[in-house]
């Protein structure tokens, strides 16, 4: 479940640093994050596995089920919800040395890799998306809120500092205003190209 | 007291006389437990051998297990270890081309281990299908089928009847080598299984449902509409081969084989496995390839059973260019719900089990077992073939002639089932058949059967309890079987002459006048058949005129899934008069039985005997150990029933007697007084 609707091609990544997120393998989103314990998948495995509910045992950061990368018309095109379910083609994960994942997957004419990575101990993730083979400019949004303050060093605070961003100096990083607020967006140019920003919580 | 003990020594010497010379099952088909580490929750939903003989286990909690020495050779116990695991309930594996690929309930997946370490570190979804979330839209496979494509099939979701919720659920897939998807054939409900035959001709498994009067197997063909016509929405999406919608399928009742004359398109089971008596819930099919050693029948199928913990055994044949034939038991007493079944190196039959939410006869959560054969030949019909004029049974050993020619030796009838949108159906047209000759080969091997008419769509019953073996007068190891004459074969028929006129008489049912169902009553079980009860007193709809006052009690009784009621535990004053209403909220057929104190289980035992009248009489047998019942409920259906609480204080046991639901589902009335 996110935001009340049920989500069905999310996997839920539990580390021994007890920090855990969920994905949306169908939108390449970074839906949720907590720390505690990993999740109570009762409602999978008692009985018939009704009714299909993972549900993380710890206090959840929610976090966005838009895509995170997609082609902008302009540069203020919105962002869109969500892409069609034949528009991106999940391609699975693999592991690293440490059983960690990266997702694969490619989406508008480019292949995506999506490493997500526990940092000090559990005090904050590493994402890093580089792209591949990409025929034009793409553009990330590392985040979404209300309000997104700049802070100090490239460190941006998220909806009244429910999280903060770091991102690298030479990002191009931008917020714009949204319906809702504001987003942090960066580039990812045409070809090769990637983007590894901080999630600090 | 000398005289009584004499006695009973002189039984059990008469008791061993009787059983000397019959084969059971046990004797010539071993089953060896594979012990399962208590950590390990196998719930089998896959497996496949890997080239080095190690067998690779995935199951319902998304883990891949992979296990050496199955067959615990030289004494040694078997080792798992953990291949993969975080995957969503895996219901097929299989390793095609040097890989594993298994179905996920979203996708299908391929699993490398690329740094060598043992264990998968790459997880490739090579196609993705939606998903509504809905628990009942399973994915299997995928196999390999003769072009060198991957077949999948998808599960109907589940909302008080089967839908498919998301798009290509209901359908059976193919996917090219490079994965490219191609919808192949739709119709499809409770898929769980499918193989190929020594011909490379694809079979499916289905389960008794909405649309499905009893479970069966299937041959696929491109562009099938097998006949849920859920799946039927997509047909019209870019690729779909089927040509059939939705609007064309009519909803009669009628026998699916007459609708299917009119509905081109529309195809029929191969071979109907009769609803409680074969089986409640078909599922693996293994083909009887160069691989197994399981006795003298190659070239069959094995087709496992998850709610009676058995195997049938299915012999096929082409008339007229479509596949029928016939099943009979095989071996039944697995220790949990069967799901998977394989060939080991040795020739031997593994078999995966699960029963969690689908209970069955064996009690275990889940198992491992392996079928082997002792080399002891059974005395079995070995095969069933049409005639134009009846059937030619064929033995795996020579029949005794006089047994054979001896008309009372068998007994034969025809049913069918409806076709609706209604969950499972009755055993309906029941008719028997009489036998106008019989032919006895020269080496004694196959008997000719001329009945007095063959009905062409319909299963037909061939009992054979008469029947000895030439040599040492045996007894068949299983005495019936259920042929689908699917097309009566063209050829001559036998004339019928004095020497083949057959000697002795039917075994027909004297008790009664000879009404269809009657006879019916008599075939399963012969000799302790349970009739279904007829006794409007049990089941009361309106609330009696005596009670003035209305019902001193109320009770609204629902279910829980995995068979359960969601009231287990009542206590009750002696003689409260009791409104109750149970409604089914499951996706399965239930009822409410209230039974005699301590009679849950034999009440239970007795629907069994019932036979194929069963359901016609909502499983509820003619015993006065039932004391109050509801009639069997349709998923989402309920009936309200009227009873006054015995005055006998006690242990009142609940159940539900649905075939096999009894041992789970249940609960008890404390009557006090």
């Amino acid at each position: 479940m996110f935001e009340g609707k049920k989500r069905t091609h999310v996997i839920s990544v539990g580390t021994p640093e007890k920090v855990s997120y969920s994905y949306d393998l169908k939108q390449g989103a970074l839906l949720q994050v907590w720390r505690g314990q990993f999740i109570d998948v009762t409602e999978m495995w008692k009985d018939r596995g009704e009714p299909q509910l993972a549900k993380p045992l710890g206090t959840v950061l929610p976090l966005s089920d838009a895509p995170a990368i997609a082609a902008l018309a302009d540069k203020d095109a919105a962002w869109p919800d969500s892409v069609a379910f034949d528009d991106l083609r999940n391609e699975g994960y693999v592991l690293d040395k440490n059983k960690m994942p990266t997702f694969i997957y490619s989406s508008n004419d480019a292949e995506v890799s999506d490493q997500i990575a526990v940092q000090n101990g559990g005090g904050s993730i590493d994402r890093t998306l580089s792209i591949s083979n990409s025929n034009g400019l793409l553009y990330c949004r590392i985040a979404a809120g209300p309000v997104i303050e700049v802070l100090k060093d490239n460190t941006y605070s998220v909806g009244n500092k429910a999280y903060t961003v770091k991102v690298p100096a030479d990002a191009k990083a931008f917020i714009r205003k949204t319906k809702n607020g504001q987003e942090l967006l960066a580039p990812l140019a045409k070809g090769t190209s990637s983007l590894t920003y901080s999630l600090i919580w | 007291m000398k005289h009584s003990k004499y006695l009973l020594s002189f039984l059990l010497f008469g008791a061993g006389m009787m059983t000397a010379n019959a084969q059971t099952e046990n004797q010539i088909f071993p089953i060896v437990t594979v012990p399962i580490p208590k950590e390990i929750a196998l719930e089998v939903g896959g497996m496949t051998f890997l080239p080095n003989d190690e067998l690779a286990v995935a199951t319902r909690r998304g883990e891949v297990w992979i296990i050496t020495n199955p067959y615990m050779k030289d004494g040694q116990q078997p080792k798992y270890r953990l291949f993969a695991h975080g995957m969503h309930e895996v219901l097929g594996l299989n390793y095609i081309k040097g890989d594993l690929y298994l179905t996920q309930r979203a996708e299908l997946t391929r699993l490398r281990d690329l740094d060598g370490d043992g264990e998968a570190d790459e997880y490739r979804t090579m196609y993705s299908w939606p998903l509504s979330g809905n628990y009942h839209e399973y994915a299997y496979g995928p196999m390999l089928d003769k072009d060198g494509n991957m077949v999948v099939t998808l599960n109907l979701g589940w909302i008080g009847f089967g839908e498919s919720l998301s798009k290509w659920h209901g359908w059976m897939l193919k996917f090219t080598p490079d994965f490219t998807m191609k919808p192949f054939a739709t119709g499809f409900r409770s898929p769980a299984a499918f193989e190929m035959n020594s011909n490379g001709d694809i079979f499916y498994a289905e389960n008794q449902g909405d649309w499905v009067g009893s479970g069966n197997i299937t041959h696929v063909e491109e562009g099938d509409f097998v006949g849920n016509p859920a799946g039927l929405i997509w047909a019209d999406q870019p690729g779909s081969p089927v040509k059939l919608r939705k609007k064309d399928i009519p909803d009669t009742g009628e026998p699916k084989y007459e609708v299917a004359k009119r509905v081109p398109g529309l195809k029929g089971p191969s071979v109907w496995i009769p609803h409680s008596i074969m089986g409640n819930s078909t599922s693996g099919i293994l083909n009887y390839s160069d691989h197994g050693n399981m006795g003298p029948f190659k070239g069959q199928l094995f087709v496992g059973d998850q709610a009676q913990s058995k195997i049938s055994r299915v012999f096929l044949e082409k008339v007229k260019n479509v596949y029928q034939g016939v099943v009979f038991p095989f071996r039944e007493g697995f220790s949990s719900g069967i799901l998977r079944m394989n060939w080991g190196s040795d020739g031997s039959m593994l078999v995966g089990m699960t029963s969690r939410g689908w209970s069955s006869t064996g009690k275990e959560e889940y198992g491992l077992q392996r079928l082997t054969w002792s080399g002891v030949v059974p005395f079995e019909v070995q095969t069933v073939k049409a005639q134009p004029d009846g059937f030619e049974l064929e033995f795996t050993m020579p029949v005794d002639e006089k047994t054979a020619r001896n008309a009372g030796s068998y007994q034969l009838s025809t049913f069918t089932y409806k076709y609706h949108h209604i969950y499972g159906s009755p055993a309906i047209n029941q008719s028997a058949r009489n036998i106008k000759a019989i032919v006895v080969s020269p080496d004694h091997k196959r008997v000719r059967i001329v009945l007095d008419s063959l009905k062409e769509g319909y299963i037909h019953e061939i009992r054979t309890a008469g029947l000895r073996s030439e040599s040492g007068n045996i007894p068949l190891l299983h005495n019936y079987a259920y042929y689908t004459l699917n097309r009566i074969p063209d050829g001559e028929n036998l004339t019928v002459t004095a020497e083949n006129k057959p000697v002795g008489e039917m075994q027909v049912d004297k008790t009664t006048g000879a009404m269809d169902h009657q006879h019916m009553d008599n075939m399963v079980a012969a000799g302790n058949k349970v009739t279904g009860s007829t006794a409007a007193e049990k089941h009361v709809t309106r609330q009696p005129v005596s009670w003035k006052n209305g019902p001193d009690k109320t009770i609204l009784l629902g279910t829980k899934p995995g068979l359960k009621f969601d009231i287990t535990n009542l206590t009750l004053k002696a003689g409260t008069k009791v409104k109750l209403t149970f409604a089914n909220t499951d996706d399965m057929l239930h009822n409410f039985v209230l039974t005699a104190p301590g009679s849950g289980n034999i009440v239970g035992e007795m629907v069994a005997k019932m036979g194929l009248d069963g359901e016609k009489y909502n499983f509820i047998p003619n015993s006065v150990k039932v004391l109050a019942h509801t009639v069997l409920l349709q998923p989402g259906k309920s009936d309200t029933i009227y009873f006054t609480v015995p005055k006998t204080p006690g242990i009142y046991p609940f159940i539900c007697t649905y075939p096999g639901h009894y041992m789970v589902m249940k609960g008890q009335i404390k009557v006090l007084k």
